[in-house]
């Protein structure tokens, strides 16, 4: 196995199981065992893709709606992982140094963690109606928990050495969080964020199924209900693309902005 | 006896030498610290970790504080750091009493306390940040004392990518850059091996010579007390208290190999086993 490993170039190894994978599914589907309505043929999806994308609006249903959609979505999972960050980093960051905050926050928090997200998409309609505050309200909800625990789980393990070394030199207490307390939690801050992102973009696909008029989740929900199944795989594909590539975005972001990133994470 | 007996621990309200003719720079006391005391609690019950500690150190002078573990040595630099506060008595630098950490009195640590995502330099230059000196005027400090503690080459690596002693080198720069009053030390070689140790232990006293530092080092290694201290207070444990207060009278530089050294080192080994 190990001698098989080696031979493969290590470039290669991300695509073997996606390239298997539409290599499966497009001899499942040249031999015509599955009907198209349940599983399209891979070219169909291709050609479903093509024209959401880069078709001209009007010349077919769906036609060119991608960026529309793009933006919308692009829109409420910005808005509600800020929000997330802006509550979860400080709020965490807060309970993992200081004791009071943890025993005032950290039961009550953990508690709300454990409902579902989904058992608050009826409440969230009921209070904010059909559209983007449900979508912003779920994202919000959702992110904040990774951001919060990761952001309270790095703070708490900073080595307290290093807050005395910091005293000891002189530095203020608001420079002693910023260039001190910050980047040594940064790696959990960031693995906090990084899955905060991840799941902004499941909730926002919860939300927009709600039947909001735009957004790539209501796209899935829409090719669903009038039977284009070819479009709702091509959702799909597109929101794990975007996902992925909002991680890497994220990264490079963090990167640029953190010298503790650059050098530690 | 060869190490001259200063004070016993018995004479506690003796005036501390303010003008000490032994000292090797002279001067006043930089450093006071009069009955201090120190109880920890463990679960409800309170248990004295340091007990009527006085002693003082002039300015320029290399004060060792010899003492097995647990004897409360570093507790009792982490008092003079300010990291503790004390039960009883009073704590002066320079006659203000110690409130909270301060560059004044800067320590290094056992432990590795280096912030892993800065090089060298921008470790070093820490301390110099926050205050209102300009840029060029701090790179200049700082690549002084790169020099100053051998690590010019090294300026831009990061903690994790060099040694346990060049560690140390920056630890001591990023204090000495900040000129404090005193030098805290607490066991700053102990996790090194014994060639770097010897390295460091060098590199140390020529520090101390060159920039007139004043330095309290806390150690349980006997050789290393003899080699570098002016002055070495023995402490007891259960509680925490000074014993004697011993002058060093070796010249020097000294050498480990020395009869003189290592009579001296014999008898001190003799007061530690007390």
């Amino acid at each position: 196995m190990r001698d098989v490993a080696r031979k493969i170039p290590s470039g290669l190894l991300p695509w073997i199981i996606p390239l298997g994978g539409i290599g499966a599914w497009l001899a499942v589907s040249q031999t015509g065992l599955v009907p198209t309505y349940l599983l399209p043929h891979p070219m169909e999806v291709a050609n479903a893709g093509y024209y959401y994308v880069f078709g001209t609006p009007g010349t077919a249903p769906y036609a060119g709606r991608f960026a529309g959609d793009l933006s919308a979505s692009l829109i409420r999972v910005g808005c509600g992982f800020l929000i997330a960050v802006l509550l979860g980093l400080p709020l965490g960051v807060l309970s993992g140094r200081l004791p009071a905050v943890q025993r005032l926050l950290g039961a009550s928090i953990n508690g709300l963690r454990a409902v579902p997200g989904i058992s608050w998409l009826p409440l969230a309609m009921v209070w904010f109606g059909i559209g983007t505050r449900t979508t912003l309200f779920l994202v919000a909800l959702a992110a904040f928990f990774p951001i919060y625990l990761n952001a309270a789980a790095g703070a708490r393990q900073v080595d307290p050495l290093l807050l005395q070394a910091g005293a000891m030199l002189g530095v203020s207490r608001s420079r002693l969080v910023l260039s001190i307390l910050l980047p040594a939690s940064m790696s959990h801050i960031l693995t906090g964020l990084r899955l905060g992102l991840g799941i902004s973009w499941a909730y926002l696909v919860l939300g927009e199924l709600s039947g909001v008029p735009n957004g790539l989740g209501a796209v899935i929900m829409d090719a669903r209900m009038v039977g284009r199944i070819d479009l709702v795989v091509v959702g799909i594909i597109l929101i794990a693309a975007i996902g992925r590539l909002s991680d890497q975005l994220l990264k490079a972001f963090m990167r640029c902005c953190f010298k503790s990133v650059r050098r530690m994470a | 006896m060869l190490l001259q007996e200063r004070k016993t621990n018995g004479m506690t309200n003796a005036q501390p030498p303010l003008h000490d003719a032994n000292g090797p720079h002279g001067g006043r006391s930089v450093l006071e610290v009069k009955d201090l005391g120190r109880v920890f609690h463990w679960n409800g019950s309170a248990k004295p970790v340091l007990e009527g500690i006085t002693f003082d150190v002039t300015r320029g002078e290399l004060v060792c504080l010899l003492g097995r573990s647990g004897c409360g040595k570093t507790t009792l630099l982490k008092l003079l750091a300010g990291f503790l506060s004390p039960t009883t008595g009073e704590l002066l630098v320079d006659g203000d009493p110690i409130k909270r950490p301060g560059p004044d009195r800067c320590m290094v640590f056992q432990e590795d306390a280096l912030f892993a995502w800065l090089t060298v330099e921008e470790n070093i230059a820490f301390g110099l940040n926050g205050r209102k000196s300009g840029k060029a005027a701090i790179h200049q400090e700082v690549d002084r004392y790169l020099a100053l503690v051998g690590l010019r080459d090294f300026r831009g690596y990061l903690p994790g990518e060099i040694s346990g002693g060049m560690k140390q080198r920056v630890a001591l720069a990023r204090v000495l850059i900040l000129k404090p009053k005193v030098l805290l030390m607490d066991e700053p070689f102990g996790a090194l091996d014994s060639q770097t140790r010897e390295e460091m232990q060098d590199l140390l006293l020529q520090l101390w010579k060159e920039l007139s530092i004043t330095i309290v080092f806390v150690t349980h290694d006997v050789e290393e007390a003899l080699l570098l201290a002016d002055r070495i207070l023995v402490m007891d444990r259960n509680p925490g208290r000074i014993r004697s207060d011993l002058r060093v009278p070796l010249s020097r530089p000294r050498a480990r190999d020395e009869d003189e050294f290592l009579s001296m080192s014999r008898e001190l080994r003799a007061v530690l086993r007390l």
